[in-house]
């Protein structure tokens, strides 16, 4: 059943119940290991559970075929449990996939979309979906989940030839040759397993045409939500925070989660600006009610002995969209932030030129900017605030992309913006040489160390550094990658992509990391748009990534247009993916959690690039076909 | 230059070679020799200062003492300061592991005791008698102190899996440990889990106004 998020304080007395009057009384989570949201989250979570006594086990996951082993000594289990996922489980139907019998409640906290429908069945109490009322897809969307009519539509499209929508049939086979297997991802249409029971009875003409009509409705009402909607929803901290507001938990430190899994999502463009500062405006509230008072007095700005703070503490703040600034130069800083590097194109010396005539034209020494920004007077933060709205426009960066409001955490004598929280978790999210065959473990680990930031500080700086390695090579490699023209999709394509194993970065181990590539993915996107003309639109992104040592290479795609107000961000990918997979019979070894992200082999990825161009192509036909329809 | 003081960092090596929890024998033979050392210096230092008493007493004309012979006169003396340092720490660590053993093993093991000299076993039962009694219920706190490793903060402790040791079957139910997962147990389980080195104990703040270091 899809909850609202209203209910979530109910959902989580529940549990507690449960688990209190079970004789099995830890609750099992699942945590994503891919995103600093799911670390986030997961922290409140594990807050939550500490402060309210309740026993659990955490599990950092990367695909589902984890999440199934893990389950698999619950599948006999008598006793009532609970199995909680983060950040994972939305999007399919988890119950079939672990075979967990119904005595295991899941509850699910996912910021993937789209939900699968089966989810809103009013009448399943075991398995919960939480998605709130105003997230870019809402519960309201969903189509609701009527068993025997979609049964009915998978039988009279498998047995019909002239059948319905063109869709369906490229769909229905390829969601045949994966049925049955536990890994097919034949989501469009869970085939449930007593298929061939269901027989409609004997009617007359009128009523059958009627069924039919009623079919075609459904099938396309289904077809257009999963088509319509892959992108991501509320962030999950978000939800949580709620939670621990309700239950009177909450705390500097919850609300520093909720901020910093609600920036990632910016970051990520994930979320529309506005959507953002929907959200934003929300925590500031409650930012404004865990202020300390007090703290300030005889601190100003200029004076010379700063007094450590020993208490955290969180404001809202107005910050530049500069990555990293405060722990790098300021140059350095410009020159990587992934928005002005794909602008000016800093990987080439004309671009660096460019960007050190901005730093004059602001009157900042060129010597200044380059040294840490920690070193210097706090005249150049006001100077760089000021000049650069005004000069800005005359080097073909947008003022606007350039600030935004966010928070900042200040503690002792360090100041961490939200952003700079969010890539320091990513470089811990993403430091695969963190240790053994389980790093994503390790690193997962560290990345929740990190929030603790009155202990670890120390992991935070690190995670900086290693963030910092990560903007520097995507924007070297990157740019390589341009000027060698290894990116492919020219004026007139539908889309633009690159396979990063054709390049010199194949060997960089960190390009093997979704989150990576997906980074890399935006910023390609953005470099190659200006590439035939100045007007030339954003195309969408597809990044093959090298493959590790198993030989698996990672798929990412990234939208094109960014999507303004509440509404979701689409990805236009989801289903071309799952149509070139099925047509070359290619299975992915690997789930990722998302819909555009695809782990494949490495021997299959040439054909699959070549395949997904076929496969947008006949869209792109058959939408222009539509449209002409729809007019004449 | 390496002779002098070699036999006391021998006997420290030996001491640092045998784990925590564990003594390495006696060496009375090494400490008796250690001994004798620093007789030897101080003979030499006697020399030296009756030398110079009796100049003075005889009023020679060359009263100051030479550089060679003030150098000398120091060296020994650090030579006999450095001894006795060395001897110090290596009867101090041997302390603390017996204290060490007390605290986590209730019995010191036969293997053990047989490394020990008299005096330190004579400490041993000293130190364990006492704290018997400081943990007893007639005269001291009335609690068994030795169960746990570090002070418990609360009833739950939240644990990181090092190894993968499959299922534990706890008070609570079932929980499967496995490299990186995080648990969480009452603090009484997972001290042996702790000490046997599947877990190790995750430090977090509850939040950031609480707990703070």
């Amino acid at each position: 059943m899809i909850v609202p998020a209203q209910y979530l304080n109910q959902v989580f007395q529940a549990i507690k119940k449960d688990s209190n009057g079970s004789e099995d009384q830890g609750v099992l989570c699942f945590a994503t290991c891919t995103d600093a949201d799911s670390v986030c989250a997961s922290q409140l979570l594990l807050n939550l559970f500490n402060r309210e006594s309740l026993h659990f086990s955490l599990i950092p996951v990367s695909c589902y075929e984890e999440v199934r082993e893990h389950c698999a000594p619950l599948i006999t289990a008598q006793e009532v449990k609970t199995v909680l996922l983060v950040n994972c489980g939305a999007t399919e139907d988890v119950r079939s996939l672990c075979n967990l019998p119904s005595n295991i409640r899941i509850v699910i906290l996912d910021h993937h979309r789209p939900v699968w429908h089966g989810h809103n069945n009013e009448d399943d109490m075991d398995t919960l979906v939480l998605v709130d009322d105003d997230d870019p897809v809402p519960k309201s969307v969903v189509p609701v989940y009527d068993q025997q009519l979609d049964n009915e539509v998978a039988e009279s499209d498998e047995s019909g030839s002239g059948s319905d929508s063109d869709e369906d049939e490229e769909d229905e086979q390829s969601g045949g040759s994966q049925e049955g297997s536990g890994e097919g991802r034949g989501r469009k249409r869970r085939r449930s397993v007593d298929d061939g029971d269901v027989s409609p009875p004997k009617r007359g003409p009128a009523a059958r045409a009627m069924d039919a009509a009623t079919r075609r409705r459904r099938a396309e009402e289904v077809d257009s939500y999963y088509s319509d909607r892959n992108g991501y929803g509320k962030p999950s901290s978000l939800l949580l925070f709620s939670l621990c507001h309700q239950l009177q938990h909450d705390d500097n430190f919850h609300v520093w989660c909720a901020i910093v899994g609600l920036t990632e999502q910016l970051l990520f463009q994930q979320i529309s600006k506005q959507q953002y500062n929907t959200w934003r405006e929300n925590l500031v509230q409650h930012v404004a009610m865990h202020q300390d008072v007090g703290q300030e007095d005889g601190l100003d700005g200029s004076s010379l002995l700063m007094m450590p703070r020993h208490k955290v503490q969180v404001e809202a703040c107005e910050d530049l969209r500069l990555t990293l600034l405060r722990y790098w130069t300021i140059e350095d800083s410009l020159r990587y932030t992934g928005y002005v590097a794909a602008r000016l194109q800093t990987w080439r010396q004309k671009g660096l030129d460019n960007l050190r005539s901005l730093l004059t034209y602001m009157c900042i020494p060129l010597k200044h900017a380059s040294t840490s920004y920690k070193g210097l007077r706090e005249v150049y933060n006001g100077q760089l605030r000021s000049q650069l709205p005004r000069f800005a426009p005359q080097h073909m960066l947008a003022w606007d992309s350039l600030h935004f409001n966010s928070f900042r955490l200040l503690y002792k004598h360090e100041e961490v913006g939200a952003s700079d929280m969010v890539f320091a978790l990513l470089g811990l999210l993403t430091d695969t040489q963190a240790g053994g065959p389980e790093w994503h473990r390790t690193a997962f680990n560290n990345a929740q160390n990190a929030l603790h930031i009155q202990r670890n500080l120390h992991m935070v700086e690190r995670g900086i550094e290693l963030a910092k390695q990560m903007c520097q090579d995507v924007v070297h490699e990157c740019g390589l990658m341009i000027t060698a023209g290894k990116v492919k999709g020219g004026r007139t394509a539908d889309y633009r992509w690159v396979n990063v194993a054709d390049s010199n970065a194949f060997a960089n181990p960190r390009f093997r990391h979704p989150t990576v590539l997906k980074y890399m993915a935006l910023f390609l996107r953005d470099a190659t748009s200006c590439r035939y003309s100045s007007s030339d639109a954003r195309r969408p992104m597809v990044v093959a990534g090298p493959p590790d040592e198993r030989g698996v290479c990672c798929l990412v795609s990234v939208h094109a247009k960014h999507i303004s107000g509440n509404r979701l961000q689409n990805n236009p990918f989801a289903r071309p993916f799952i149509e070139t997979a099925g047509a070359l019979n290619i299975i992915p070894l690997k789930s990722a959690f998302e819909n555009a992200t695809y782990h494949i082999r490495k021997e299959d990825v040439t054909a699959f690039l070549g395949k997904l161009q076929d496969v947008v192509g006949e869209y792109r036909a058959a939408a222009a076909q539509q449209a002409q329809a729809a007019q004449a | 230059m390496s002779e002098l003081g070699r036999r006391a960092r021998d006997l420290l090596k030996e001491l640092k070679s045998y784990g925590p929890q564990t003594l390495s024998p006696y060496n009375e033979e090494l400490i008796r020799l250690i001994f004798s050392e620093v007789d030897e210096h101080n003979a030499q230092t006697e020399a030296i200062v009756s030398e110079l008493r009796r100049r003075q007493q005889e009023g020679e004309e060359n009263q100051e003492v030479d550089e060679v012979t003030a150098t000398t006169m120091c060296l020994h003396y650090e030579c006999i300061k450095r001894n006795k340092r060395l001897l110090l720490i290596y009867m101090n660590e041997r302390m603390q592991r017996l204290r060490d053993m007390r605290w986590t093993q209730r019995t010191l093991p036969e293997a053990q005791k047989a490394r020990c000299c008299q005096s330190e076993i004579q400490f041993y039962n000293d130190y364990s008698r006492v704290l018997s009694t400081y943990m007893s219920r007639s005269e001291g706190v009335g609690m068994d102190l030795t169960l746990d490793t570090k002070p418990p903060k609360d009833t739950f402790v939240n644990v990181r899996g090092l190894k993968d040791a499959g299922e534990v079957i706890l008070s609570y139910g079932r929980a499967t440990i496995l490299y990186g997962t995080t648990v969480s147990l009452p603090a009484e389980e997972a001290e042996p889990l702790i000490r046997d080195g599947t877990v190790e104990l995750v430090e977090w703040d509850d939040g950031f106004g609480r707990n703070k270091q």
